[in-house]
């Protein structure tokens, strides 16, 4: 095999042909496939061979998903295995969803250059689509630990979402819990921040409050719930609990600061979720977290008090 | 305990609200003074504004890293301010002059200061950072004070900021830049400007995408000049 030409093969031995590279992470390079215009291939890097093996039942456990994880719209879920010239499992074929990253939510300033027809209405219909698919996720035991604006993909024209990066979820199959490959530190729970790397995990607690916080730093345009006045990163005042509403309601950074202006925007029902997933939520009763259903329900109703122009 | 939130808004001036990113505030130090006169002064100027070429390239560095360009070359000029919205092309210095003498105390005190006051900026907007970078540049000696504000850098270096000191050809004052940084200074000649702010680019877009309270070591790469012993 080499970087530029892997020799890869299907389940039933025929010869897949990788195109052009599209994408290259830490983890492997994602190919289009020559064959077939609709899809991509992912391969992964060598790697050492207890964490192949590992990357290998993950990549089994996906496939043996339930047809509504495999197929839903918003889903580049791994369709069928790719192995290479001995029969390992060296990566998967998936779905190729058109569209750009989130990056440009990540400012009002970026959004306006890149997606200047957009509006909050728009980021609206992302977040409800993510909060949807985290809705569909949970009930499966399924978790992202990734919240990364660079692993969601949406369609300019209309602002559907799509998650690209699924072999990243957490999952449970079989008894072996597959852990999610990176925790974005900025959107991990109190209790995940606690844990060596090495021991953390997901539960349905830990994923609503990742999942809150990435829904409101898109709705407020890059802002964080956790970025203070006064300084810290917001993995060290997710730990502190510093969020930019003290415990008691009141306001701790200054009124003028970035996130008030975005802040205030929000309907009443999606600032409340918000509240109660930094307050209540935080570490006093982490059951308190919004369920996604919760979320769905709250953004459809955003969607429709939102102008449309 | 009562949860319920009051939220208190006015309508002050929001600084940040286009981009309440984290920032990365990078100060370039760079020696203008007038033996840098020909190449060295062409070759500079075409490497930084390759640099925030670069950077704006990367939508997540464009945001989070703030770049500033200081030059000292008979007085200490901040010819660039911290960019706090968005990095773009344009942002790159004018029109490089060589002249004068070299006030690299002076130039360090600036940029410390400036930067110290960027990040208190920072704090009172609730806008998180990264730790500051300095990038030191001389091809000279030091015409003026300059011990006191290298051992304050050197302080900083050691807590946390990353201090990088270049050595600008073969006339450059090693001993100077080394008492400016923990990280030992590398020579590096003409022709490898370039090089060195593409190598400074792409470890800012990496520093970009970590979180803020990363704290991997930076360190020059070995194919880069020379690396000076003390």
């Amino acid at each position: 095999m080499t970087r530029s030409s892997p020799q890869l093969f299907d389940a039933v031995g025929a010869r897949i042909l990788p195109g052009r590279m599209i994408a290259e992470g830490a983890e492997g390079r994602v190919f289009t496939a020559c064959s077939d215009g609709r899809t991509l291939i992912k391969v992964y890097h060598p790697a050492p061979a207890e964490d192949e093996r590992a990357r290998e039942r993950k990549v089994r456990a996906m496939l043996a998903a339930d047809t509504e994880l495999r197929q839903h719209r918003l889903l580049a879920w791994p369709q069928a295995a790719v192995f290479n010239g001995k029969g390992r499992i060296v990566g998967y074929a998936m779905r190729r969803v058109e569209g750009v990253t989130l990056v440009p939510l990540s400012a009002e300033i970026m959004m306006k250059r890149d997606l200047p027809l957009w509006t909050q209405r728009h980021v609206c219909r992302v977040v409800h689509d993510l909060a949807s698919v985290c809705r569909l996720l949970e009930a499966r035991d399924v978790y992202i630990g990734d919240f990364n604006l660079g692993n969601f993909l949406t369609r300019p024209a209309d602002a559907e979402t799509c998650c690209i990066d699924c072999d990243s979820f957490q999952l449970r199959a079989g008894g072996e819990i597959f852990p999610s490959r990176v925790y974005t530190p900025e959107f991990s729970s109190p209790e995940v921040l606690a844990k060596p790397a090495r021991q953390r995990s997901l539960g349905p607690s830990q994923f609503r409050f990742s999942a809150a916080l990435f829904f409101f730093s898109i709705l407020c345009r890059g802002a964080h719930a956790y970025q203070v006045k006064g300084g810290g990163s917001p993995e060290e005042n997710i730990l502190r609990g510093r969020f930019f509403v003290g415990p008691k309601g009141v306001a701790t950074a200054a009124t003028s600061d970035p996130i008030y202006s975005r802040y205030r925007a929000l309907s009443p029902r999606i600032a409340a979720l918000i509240k109660r997933t930094v307050i209540q939520g935080h570490s006093m009763d982490i059951n308190a977290r919004p369920s996604f259903g919760e979320w769905v329900s709250a953004l459809r109703e955003y969607y429709q008090i939102l102008p449309s122009n | 305990m009562n949860h319920s939130a009051t939220i208190v808004v006015d309508d002050n001036i929001e600084l940040f609200a286009d981009n309440p990113q984290a920032r990365c505030p990078v100060a370039l130090v760079l020696d203008t003074s007038g033996s840098m006169q020909g190449a060295a002064i062409t070759e500079l100027q075409q490497a930084v504004r390759m640099f925030y070429k670069e950077i704006a390239r990367d939508p997540l560095a464009s945001l989070r890293v703030s770049p500033s360009v200081f030059t000292f070359g008979g007085r200490v000029v901040q010819a660039v301010p911290f960019s706090q919205k968005m990095v773009a092309p344009t942002d790159a210095p004018g029109q490089l002059v060589a002249e004068g003498d070299t006030p690299l105390g002076a130039a360090i005190r600036a940029a410390i200061q400036t930067i110290k006051e960027q990040v208190q900026l920072y704090r009172q907007h609730a806008i998180p950072n990264y730790r500051p970078w300095v990038i030191l540049m001389s091809d000279g000696h030091p015409t003026d004070d300059w011990q006191q504000a290298a051992a304050e850098l050197k302080e900083l270096s050691a807590n946390g900021w990353t201090v990088l000191c270049i050595a600008l050809g073969a006339h450059a004052d090693l001993p100077a830049l080394a008492a400016c940084s923990t990280i030992e200074p590398r020579r590096i000649g003409t022709l490898e400007f370039a090089p060195f702010f593409r190598w400074l680019s792409a470890s800012l877009k990496a520093e970009s995408r970590s979180a803020t309270s990363s704290r991997q070591p930076v360190g020059l790469p070995a194919s880069l000049g020379s690396v000076v012993a003390n």
